[in-house]
């Protein structure tokens, strides 16, 4: 088998071949789908930036997402090609959304969105790098992280140049300049690159951010509902974002509601359970001849127990010869460059299945304090009280996955119970009764401890880890693993027993003060009745009233 | 006349029954002791109370009282002749979320009776509900608080002067005086002369009558006096209509106990009609501690028994399945020490039982409207068929 006979799959193809898997496999669901695309890419953006500004000691630039989609009629569209093909990198354009708004026609099925992020910018010699291919980035270590391919918006942008054939616009700026980068921008499906068919730089424009423009084919009729539905529930768990989005004439404001930040994801070392045969070739391949351990120079290729410790995670000295000698059956001590394939087949086997490696590190996770998603949850499903129950870890191979559960009750929550997931702070909207959390649900059995027939319940569960273990590559939702299941199950449990608690000490308050309310009454009219019958001897009514109060108070007050 | 010569001799049989004046029931000993109370001794019991609660308060006590439990769970029965009492079960009523309603209610009550009591006039228990009706709420609260302070002060309810409305009937060959007007029951038209709740005020009863009627129900009481009955027939025509009140009870037993003559009894063929007989013989649950004041002994079933059904005949689509409930309540009496003491009554019941159906008074009607005044009486006295 030689490399140069693989056909390489043009990007269109896949596209065509996958477009159920990215989410594009009707007009509804694309829709929806590159609202959530482009929303997702401004947040990454946006974090990124967060955390840099972070490292520097700078201040924090809170998120603020706008997000616009209107109809556009077919006489637009082809206004646009038009102009589109006299701009050829110096021209206007069109600008500004707004004038588009006095002449779409509802039936149409064709949309322009724009997300508009105030995160870093893109600097226009990298944007080729960001937007160019398909399938790119290798990634070394892994690390939590929203997007669904690594490529979610330029999904969206072959989307909508199948559907409308016309090109994506972006305009940029950074913090370092004062200058506005515009491009327009098609990938070419075939060579798989990117395409400029108009760039200029607009100076003294000065702001930062990015701005993504999309003219595609759907139907917002299905689709709309469903977006409303994921920024309800986006900005519950992105609680420090301020999202702005306009469909059709209707507004509509997430607020930010907390200054807190998350700790935001961390790259680290891959956990030896959640390598397959394929990701190990490609580490031991990666070493060249001469390479540094511990500040040593050495010759030649390093040994087998230095390369685990060097490219895994948890793994000491003691770990890794024990491992390679007991398990594996391996000389720790054998050069990398002595390994073949048999090596690399034992050495794969026993790295799945020994147990002894310390559980994978959850520190590199960014998991979102239970008190902001529970002050964003007061705010936007102003519940009567939330409780939370976080901190579960399980590994599933070889990825930490992280559990948090909050459930809102009362208030104004419908009655009944509506289960929200997330999965690394993303909502999960589709093919709820296949996801984990679901069965979960059922299993958790919450008519044991709370009745939803009187008040609502609102079920948040959110996981986060390195490497979700969607059901599969749609990644719609959560696959029913026995560990996961039972984890979330006894969280909602512990979660709705804290309800219960709350539920029963307010009504044993409740229950008191009516209590110590019918006693103070009831002393009253006893001791109008006694003064009476014994005529005020030996006691006056008020000398019997005090009496009583007293033992009222010391009994039960 | 026939018909009188024929009269005769039905009354020779029932003369047979009659019974010398008997003494008061006695108490068995482990029962409750129960007295008549005079109206400054029942006043002086509801300040004892009054000043006992007052002393715990001086101590820093929770103020309470003991009441007898008026119910099943406390009934007493004699076992020779089954007549039903109170035994010495309380409950404390206190200054406690669960009791102190119930405390308050009670004192209330005592507050009431005992301005009564010091006015020296009587009052119906609708009036005493309308003096607190904010406390009271319902007037089944205050009646029974009315009960519960008769018993804890070991006295009947007539000591409290509270009475109940007027509720049973009385016609038919009886005169007597009632606050100080003389009372002709032979002349009182068709609906009767109402008994009085304050039956300490009746006084000079005269009767020639040989027997009492007692009916369970107003309409078979109707259709008996409309038929003058006690024209034909020496007797007093009496209803409770329905589980009848002390007043009733107290008029029935004042009538035998100066006269000695039987009464005869015509109730429903169902085990609630069973229930009534008992609460005029041998006593109630919830009154059982004036059982020696309310019963009368000397008590015959005449009608309508489910033997009757098939003896007279009585068309089966005037049968009435016996519910669920009936036959519960018809094993629970089976069971109990009255009947066994009645061993003719209570093979009735079994009868009923095993039959399955029951019948109202009324059903005689199914063979005509003067069937039971002009047929099924008068069968019944002449063949002397009462149990």
């Amino acid at each position: 088998m030689t490399s140069n006979k693989v056909e390489t799959l043009s990007a269109a193809q896949w596209f065509k071949e996958n477009s159920e898997i990215a989410g594009f496999d009707n007009p509804g669901k694309s829709t929806f789908t590159s609202v959530r695309e482009l929303v997702e890419n401004s947040l990454d953006a946006c974090d990124e930036d967060i955390q840099m500004l972070q490292m520097r000691g700078e201040e924090i630039v809170y998120p603020n997402i706008n997000i616009v989609i209107q109809p556009v009629s077919h006489e637009l569209i082809r206004k646009k090609i038009l102009a589109n093909l006299d701009d050829t990198g110096s021209g206007s354009g069109l600008d500004g959304i707004e004038e588009f708004e006095t002449d779409h026609d509802p039936t149409e099925k064709n949309y322009v969105i724009e997300v508009e992020d105030n995160g870093p910018g893109i600097h226009h010699e990298f944007v080729s790098l960001v937007f160019g291919t398909v399938f790119t980035g290798t990634k070394y270590g892994i690390k939590q992280g929203r997007g669904r391919f690594g490529m979610g918006a330029k999904m969206a942008m072959i989307h909508a140049q199948r559907t409308t054939g016309l090109d994506t616009e972006i305009w940029s700026a950074t913090r370092e300049e004062a200058e506005e980068s515009y491009f327009r921008i098609r990938i070419d499906l075939k060579s798989n690159s990117p395409i400029y068919t108009a760039q200029r730089i607009i100076p003294d424009k000065p702001w930062h951010g990015l701005r993504m423009r999309l003219y595609f084919g759907g139907n917002l009729v299905w689709a709309k509902q469903r977006i409303l539905e994921y920024f309800r529930q986006i900005a519950l768990v992105t609680p420090y974002v301020n999202f702005r989005l306009v469909i059709g004439d209707e507004k509509y404001l997430f607020r930010r509601v907390t200054d807190e930040i998350p700790p935001l994801p961390t790259e680290t070392k891959s956990h030896p359970h959640g390598i397959d045969i394929e990701e190990l070739k490609e580490m031991v391949k990666r070493y060249p001849k001469k390479y540094v351990f511990k500040s040593e120079k050495k010759e030649g290729y390093p040994t087998l127990a230095e390369f685990l410790m060097l490219d895994f995670q948890g793994i000491g000295e003691g770990t890794a010869k024990k491992f390679l000698r007991y398990k594996v059956e391996i000389d720790p001590n054998m050069s990398l460059n002595e390994l073949n394939d048999v090596h690399i087949f034992k050495l794969s086997q026993a790295m799945s299945s020994y147990e002894d490696f310390p559980a994978p590190d959850s520190s590199c996770l960014s998991i979102l304090p239970h008190e902001s998603l529970e002050k964003a949850a007061s705010f936007l499903l102003e519940p009567e009280y939330i409780n939370s129950v976080t901190g579960n870890i399980i590994s599933i191979k070889g990825h930490p996955v992280h559990i948090t559960t909050s459930v809102a009750w009362g208030g104004k929550i419908p009655t009944g119970v509506a289960l929200y997931r997330f999965a690394n702070r993303i909502p999960l909207l589709f093919k709820e009764r296949s996801d984990v959390c679901y069965k979960a649900l059922e299993e958790a059995n919450i008519k044991r401890y709370i009745d939803i027939n009187v008040h609502g319940v609102t079920v948040m569960v959110s996981v986060v880890s390195t490497r979700i273990p969607y059901q599969d590559a749609a990644k719609d939702f959560i696959a029913d693993y026995d560990e996961l299941r039972e984890t979330i199950k006894l969280s909602m449990q512990k979660a709705f027993r804290g309800v219960k608690t709350y539920i029963s000490r307010k009504q044993a308050e409740k229950k008191k003060e009516q209590e110590l309310e019918k006693l103070i009454d009831h002393a009253d009219r006893l001791a109008t009745s006694l003064a009476k019958i014994t005529k005020g001897i030996p006691m006056s009514e008020s000398e019997i009233n005090q009496k009583l109060m007293k033992i009222i108070e010391r009994e039960y007050a | 006349m026939t018909q009188s010569e024929e009269n005769l001799k039905l009354l020779e049989g029932i003369r047979q029954l009659k019974q010398v004046e008997k003494e008061m029931i006695k108490a068995p000993k482990d029962a409750l002791k129960i007295q008549e109370l005079s109206l400054e001794e029942t006043k002086q019991s509801i300040e004892d109370i009054a000043l006992n609660l007052l002393s715990l308060l001086d101590f820093d006590e929770k103020p309470r009282v003991s009441v007898p439990i008026r119910s099943a769970q406390n009934t007493i029965v004699d076992e020779e002749t089954g007549h039903i009492f109170l035994g010495h079960n309380m409950v404390t009523r206190s200054l406690t979320p669960s009791s102190v309603r119930q405390l308050a209610v009670l004192i209330r009550v005592a507050d009431g009776i005992h301005e009564l009591l010091t006015l020296g006039r009587h009052s119906t228990k609708r009036e005493l509900f309308y003096t607190d009706v904010n406390l009271f709420e319902e007037q089944t609260v205050s009646d029974r608080a009315i009960e519960d302070l008769a018993v804890t002060l070991r006295t009947i309810r007539n000591a409290t002067n509270i009475v109940a409305s007027a509720k049973g009937k009385i016609i038919g060959r009886i005169s007597f005086v009632e606050s100080g007007d003389l009372i002709d029951c032979s002349k009182m038209g068709t609906g009767g002369k109402a008994i009085t709740p304050f039956q300490d005020q009746i006084e000079n009863i005269d009767t020639d009558a040989e027997f009492v009627l007692l009916v369970e129900k107003d309409a078979a009481f109707m259709s008996l006096s409309e038929a003058k009955i006690y024209e034909r027939y020496p007797c007093i025509l009496i209803t409770g209509i329905g589980q009848p009140d002390i007043a009733t009870r107290m008029m029935l037993r004042k009538i035998v106990n100066e006269t000695g003559i039987p009464v005869f009894a015509i109730m429903d063929a169902d085990p609630f009609g069973l229930e009534i007989l008992r609460s005029y013989t041998f006593g109630s649950k919830a009154l059982g501690y004036e059982t020696p004041w309310l019963v009368t002994e000397n008590m015959y079933w005449l009608g309508l028994r489910p033997e009757d059904m098939e003896n007279y005949k009585i068309p089966k689509d005037v049968y009435i399945p016996l519910t669920e409930a009936d036959k519960k309540k018809g094993k629970e009496l089976l069971e109990e020490t009255w009947l066994q003491n009645k061993p003719k009554w209570s093979d009735q019941l079994r009868l009923m039982l095993k039959s399955g159906v029951k019948a109202e008074i009324q059903a005689l009607a199914s063979k005509g409207f003067e069937y039971m005044s002009e047929t099924y009486l008068p069968q019944k006295l002449e063949s002397a068929d009462w149990i």
